[in-house]
């Protein structure tokens, strides 16, 4: 019954892993939480709308 | 069980959020555009739009030529230089006959068809090269491409001696300004519409495409399988030099002239957008439809930004912040399917 109503994920009938280039090397060793990632891509999308706002700011000078 | 059913709605809390995370770029540009178009009302005026649709067109060229090397796990560096040689080739032989400083004085006038299928082989033998390098002496595509785009950039700066090409024809630079029916249907529109049909074809129903995403999802799976993945990398970067050399044909048309310069920086854009557009840098996945929003986006921000009046070097400040926050939501998505 069990067996029935498992759920197949993606992860299951995945092919086993091949070889890696470069990027999925760094990023498997790259052991990085992903709340830790999430604030930085905040930090990044702070940094973007700075840059928005400064670049106007020069613009119109 | 509850979770199963509530993830099964398409618009549940936790689905609008995912898709919201995947696709805050593109999003987060629309928005902007939305402000800008606001603010300036001239933005979604009418000549704006045909010049978005102009400058999407020939970058969308190069962009749908950069996603195959990216779906097999690989990059194109040489793109733009390649373009730019293209650009500088159709220039040379698609001058005016009467024209004072003639590229080649002897050479009559040639038929375009011929200038642009003569671009097209010269591309495509050099993208043949760096798939042959790539999948046979098995050079990181990085580390090949790399070479090669200085190496195209410096045949070009030899053959051309770092002059610009200017004096075009009238028929050739036609391509460009030309229409049919509207104004907003310029043949450079209507060649990209026509390379985005056949290339979704291309990835989609033919055995080809299989093959191309196989190799991106797992290359020792498909080898197994029976792939021959030499031969396929072999033809996508074949295909790929293919497309630079239109986008470069395209673009000399467009601007009139070309120089060593033509084109310079392409490749990054072309990365740029197929990224935001949902080509995975990991490989294995990517759409055209995809690739067309990736660019067309990325155009529609920098248009923005000269609409925001947004001083030059700030908009190459915010180019690359958008690149990076692309490739850490990609990384994401990757982590988080560990």
């Amino acid at each position: 019954m069990d067996e029935k109503n498992r759920v197949v994920t993606r992860d299951d009938n995945d092919a086993p892993k091949g070889p890696q280039n470069a990027k999925e090397r760094f990023y498997e060793k790259l052991r990085m939480p992903i709340p830790v990632l999430d604030a930085i891509i905040a930090v990044l999308v702070i940094a973007l709308i700075v840059a928005l706002v400064l670049g106007h700011i020069k613009g119109k000078a | 069980m509850q979770t199963q059913v509530e993830n099964k709605n398409r618009f549940s809390a936790a689905n609008i959020k995912s898709m919201l995370r995947d696709n805050i770029i593109i999003v987060g540009i629309i928005l902007i555009s939305l402000a800008v178009g606001i603010a300036r009302p001239n933005f979604f005026s009418i000549g704006n739009i045909r010049n978005l649709i102009s400058n999407t067109a020939v970058r969308f060229i190069i962009a749908v030529g950069v996603s195959g090397c990216l779906i097999t796990k690989g990059t194109d560096l040489s793109a733009g230089r390649v373009a730019g040689f293209a650009a500088c080739l159709s220039a040379i032989f698609l001058q005016k006959g009467d024209y004072a400083d003639k590229f080649y004085p002897g050479i009559g006038e040639l038929p375009i068809i011929v200038v642009l299928l003569g671009v097209l082989a010269v591309c495509g033998f050099i993208g043949a090269v760096n798939g042959s390098i790539i999948s046979l002496f098995k050079v990181p595509p990085f580390i090949a491409t790399l070479g090669m785009q200085t190496l195209v950039y410096g045949i070009c700066l030899v053959y051309t001696g770092a002059m610009p090409i200017g004096g075009l024809r009238r028929d050739y630079t036609k391509l460009a300004t030309g229409y049919v029916g509207n104004r907003m249907f310029t043949y450079v529109f209507l060649i990209a519409l026509a390379v985005g049909i056949f290339m979704w074809f291309l990835y989609n129903k033919t055995r080809h495409g299989k093959y191309m995403y196989a190799i991106g999802g797992n290359e020792s799976a498909a080898e197994v399988a029976g792939v021959n993945c030499n031969k396929t990398k072999i033809l996508i970067y074949m295909l790929a030099g293919i497309l630079y050399g239109l986008c470069g044909f395209l673009m000399a048309a467009k601007s009139g002239g070309a120089s060593v310069n033509t084109a310079q920086g392409y490749e990054l854009e072309a990365i740029a957008g197929c990224t935001i557009g949902g080509v995975s840098v990991n490989g294995g996945v990517g759409k055209i439809s995809g690739i067309l929003i990736g660019v067309l986006v990325f155009e529609l921000l920098k248009i923005a930004m000269q609409f925001m009046g947004i001083e030059t070097s700030y908009t190459y400040i915010v180019q690359g912040l958008v690149i990076i926050i692309a490739v850490a939501l990609d990384l994401r998505k990757y982590l988080t399917k560990k």
